[in-house]
Parts: C-alpha cells; sequence; structure tokens
C-alpha cells in the first residue's frame, strides 16, 4: 500500500481485486514458462514461426472464413473486405516470400502519413510512433493436404488428439476439395492486429503503419489493407495524442454475404467443421509456442 | 559464452522477482483464464528484446503487457465484435471488500478505461507517477492532469447516485 495517497486513491487500493504475489515467478508454471522462453533462444526461426502460427489460430472461425473465401479478391478488393473496418485495428497479409532487415528503431516519427507510402525517422517531426513487433512468417503456405495428413498423424501418435478426432478430422479433410485447402492457406496469411480499442487518431493518421529500413530512415505505410507485408518489417503503433477521439462503436463483419457471393454457396458443414478442428486440433497440440497454455477455441459465429 | 550466460542470468532474475506483478496486472484485465498468456507473452518480448529493457525494468513491463492486452482484446474485439473481450473484462475479480467497496465498485464501472487504467497503475500497480507514465508512453506531467481528473471523476461518481451520473465519464471524456 502506498501511504501517501489521497483518500480517494486509498480507497481505490484497498480495493485492489487481485494483489501481486511476489513467490508466483517461482512457481513450477511460472518455472516451466520460463524455461519455454529462454528455450527460444535456441531455435529462434522455428520458435517465431510457432509463435506466429499460435496466434492466426485465435482469430475467430468468422474472421478466417472471411479472409479464407476473399482470397480470390485480394487483388482488386472491390469490397474492401482486406481492410478492418474499425479505425484502430489492421488487417495485413504476410508474403513469406519476402524478407527485409529489421527496423531496430524504437521510437519514429512521420512528418507525413497519407497516401501509399512515406518515409519515417528517428530525427524527424510529425506524428509519433512506437515499435511494437516485426512481420513474421506465419506458416500458413504449409497447410497442405499432406502436411495436415502427417500433422493429424503425429498429434494422434503423441496422444494429443484422440482416435476419434484424428478419424474425423482425416475423413474431412478428404472430403475438402483442393480449391478450399488454397483458400485456407491464403487465410493464414492474414493477421489482425489491434490497437487500445477506446481512442482512435485522427484521419489520415493510421492507428499502425508497416515500416522497412530505406537508406538512413524508414519506408512506412499502413498496415491495415497491406496484403503483402514483408518478413521483418517493423510494425510501429501511434503514440495517442490529445487530438485522439473516442472510438465508434465496433463494426461487425459483414462476411456472410460476401461468402455467399464469391463462393456462390456457404462453406459446407464439412468445410465448416474442418476449420473449427483445425482451429481446436492445432490449438490444442502445438508445443513449444511461447506460452505453453492452449488457447482458448473461439466462439463460432452466432449466424450460423 | 559469458554474455549468453549473463543474459540468462539477468532476465530470470527479473522474471523471478517481477512476474508476480505483470500476472496480477494481466489477471486484474483478462481474467485468471488468460493471466498466464499475457504474463508469458510478455516476459517473452523482454527475453527477445533484453537489450532494449531499461535497469529499472517495472514500468517497461507494465507497457509491454498492456500491449499484450491490447491485442489480447482486440483479438477477441474481432472474434465476436468485442463482446468476448468485454464478458473477460466482466470476468476479471471485483474489488475485495464490504459494503464501502460495492459503491467504490459501481462507481468504478462508470469511469472510462482511460481513467480506470490512469487510477490503477497508481493505487494497485503502486507506480510512481513517473513510471506510471512510462508505462503509459506519456510525460509525466500528462499523467499527472489524467490521474487529477480521473480521480475528480471518480469522486463525483462517488457523491452522486448513480442513476444520473451513468453517463459523466463518457461526457468528460468527450468535452
Amino acid at each position: 500500500m502506498t501511504p501517501q495517497l489521497p483518500p480517494t486513491l486509498e480507497r481505490v487500493a484497498r480495493s485492489n481485486p487481485v494483489r501481486p504475489d511476489d513467490g508466483r515467478g517461482l512457481t513450477p508454471d511460472a518455472q516451466a514458462a520460463l524455461t519455454r522462453i529462454l528455450a527460444t533462444d535456441a531455435q529462434p526461426r522455428k520458435r517465431l514461426a510457432a509463435r506466429r502460427s499460435r496466434r492466426v489460430l485465435m482469430v475467430s472461425i468468422a474472421a478466417l472464413l472471411l479472409v479464407a473465401v476473399g482470397g480470390g479478391l485480394a487483388a482488386t478488393d472491390p469490397f474492401g473486405i482486406f481492410r478492418n473496418p474499425n479505425p484502430g485495428s489492421a488487417l495485413y497479409g504476410v508474403d513469406s516470400s519476402r524478407h527485409v532487415t529489421p527496423p531496430a528503431a524504437y521510437w519514429i516519427s512521420c512528418p507525413r502519413t497519407t497516401g501509399t507510402g512515406f518515409r519515417c525517422g528517428t530525427n524527424m517531426s510529425g506524428v509519433r510512433y512506437q515499435l511494437l513487433d516485426h512481420v513474421e512468417s506465419n506458416g500458413g503456405n504449409q497447410l497442405t493436404r499432406a502436411s495436415l495428413k502427417a500433422a493429424i498423424r503425429q498429434a494422434h501418435a503423441r496422444g494429443t488428439i484422440s482416435a476419434a478426432m484424428a478419424n474425423r478430422f482425416n475423413r474431412d479433410l478428404a472430403a475438402v476439395s483442393d480449391s478450399f485447402l488454397g483458400a485456407l492457406r491464403t487465410m493464414f496469411r492474414y493477421e489482425t492486429l489491434g490497437t487500445d480499442p477506446s481512442r482512435i487518431p485522427p484521419p489520415g493518421v493510421p492507428a499502425v503503419i508497416v515500416c522497412v529500413p530505406a537508406g538512413h530512415g524508414l519506408s512506412c505505410k499502413d498496415l491495415n489493407g497491406d496484403a503483402n507485408a514483408a518478413i521483418g518489417s517493423g510494425i510501429y503503433t501511434a503514440v495517442p495524442q490529445r487530438n485522439w477521439r473516442p472510438a465508434p462503436p465496433q463494426r461487425p463483419d459483414n462476411s456472410w454475404a460476401l461468402e455467399v457471393a464469391i463462393l456462390g454457396h456457404p462453406p459446407t458443414a464439412t468445410e465448416y467443421r474442418l476449420i473449427a478442428d483445425l482451429v481446436m486440433g492445432s490449438g490444442s497440440t502445438s508445443s513449444g509456442t511461447n506460452s505453453g497454455h492452449v488457447q482458448r477455441v473461439p466462439a463460432p459465429p452466432q449466424s450460423r | 559464452m559469458n554474455a549468453e550466460r549473463d543474459a540468462v542470468a539477468r532476465f530470470s532474475e527479473m522474471y523471478g522477482a517481477l512476474y508476480g506483478r505483470i500476472h496480477a496486472y494481466a489477471q486484474r484485465r483478462v481474467g485468471a483464464e488468460a493471466a498466464d498468456e499475457v504474463a508469458a507473452e510478455t516476459f517473452l518480448v523482454a527475453w527477445r528484446r533484453l537489450d532494449a529493457v531499461p535497469s529499472d525494468p517495472l514500468p517497461w513491463l507494465y507497457g509491454v503487457a498492456r500491449n499484450v492486452v491490447l491485442r489480447h482484446h482486440a483479438g477477441h474485439a474481432r472474434q465476436a465484435a468485442a463482446r468476448d473481450a468485454l464478458e473477460l473484462e466482466r470476468a476479471a475479480p471485483e474489488p475485495a471488500g464490504g459494503g464501502d467497496d460495492a459503491a467504490l465498485w459501481e462507481a468504478w464501472q462508470q469511469l472510462s478505461q482511460t481513467d480506470r487504467e490512469v487510477l490503477s497503475l497508481v493505487a494497485w500497480e503502486e507506480l510512481p507517477v513517473a513510471d506510471a507514465a512510462s508505462a503509459l508512453g506519456c510525460s509525466a506531467p500528462v499523467f499527472s492532469v489524467r490521474l487529477h481528473r480521473a480521480r475528480k471523476r471518480l469522486e463525483r461518481l462517488l457523491k452522486q447516485p448513480a442513476a444520473a451520473t451513468s453517463r459523466i465519464s463518457e461526457l468528460s471524456e468527450a468535452s
């Protein structure tokens, strides 16, 4: 308890719902997590790929389907489905064939933030951004029929999925078309990233930008809608300013109408179940990820 | 080799000393179920950027944990138009205490997320203003102003009936 607090803050402090347990870092679970974290140094490439794949699996089935069926329109994007409709969030695709040197600058500023590309740097004035992450390979291109079969076999051999689950997985895999698996691969290229959901920057200032080294500075663009972010690119988030405004209510994805329009039919029950099983099965069987905890399986969209 | 050993030793010491603080922070914001994951993700970032971790790492770690929580909520928001994130927030433990704190909790719920974050960094994380400002990525003077306003809004809510003040926070934010 901090003794110098004013009475109101002291009252808040007394109501602390979760008091820190200083010995928690020494518990077996926490020590196991520590071991996993320290182990990431030994195999950085493999580990990073696993971590991003894991993150992809957190995306909802609705979002997955949106991107899966939208993949066919990636070149033109006439409906704007490859941009997140919510200010402050970004939907982007990873181009695994392109690699850049990861920028290391933690704070950068951008004199201009509009247009298809703009320059930013550490010694510039303008909108301030903070390094959040780097674009990493998400392993989406490994989602082939053969690799999925192998993954099912291995997961079953390790005992992480039941025989019944493996059988159903294999049955559904055999029932879906190659074109659907192609859509799955497209789907797994895409990721969503969000910033502070309560406040958003003014128009013309992207909440999240992606930057690559260019000369003495960085070449940047809005991350939202970038379908081909190179691996290693820096992901920067705008630093909140006084002119930021409260975010409007979140807009739901209108994916269902698009699915029907593009595919000519909603995903079949088998296709839908395969995606659900893929998310659930992979989420519960992935090993060597950053936290070692099973992801909460996303709820299926209510419209189905 | 020595440098690697030093890095492991430094990180392990930081982890052992501060894991409980970061875990408690995470538990308040995402609930017990996801707190382990948020804490692990936070320390993974610290491990990967150990060279950037300052000598007093706690404010820096809170800043990272905050980003991890925001991304966690954003992922859920995308999954179900923020419904899941809101449910998780509600699932977080309520402030402890008796009837007096029930009034506080009611007022607390009416504060904006920004106000709650500012207040909790000082009252729950017990951070000095400069460190709390660092965790939020703003200057100490700006944080002081925010803290002052948030405290006043909370005091106003505590004095007034809930029905009459249900939108004070929103109106204050908008003005």
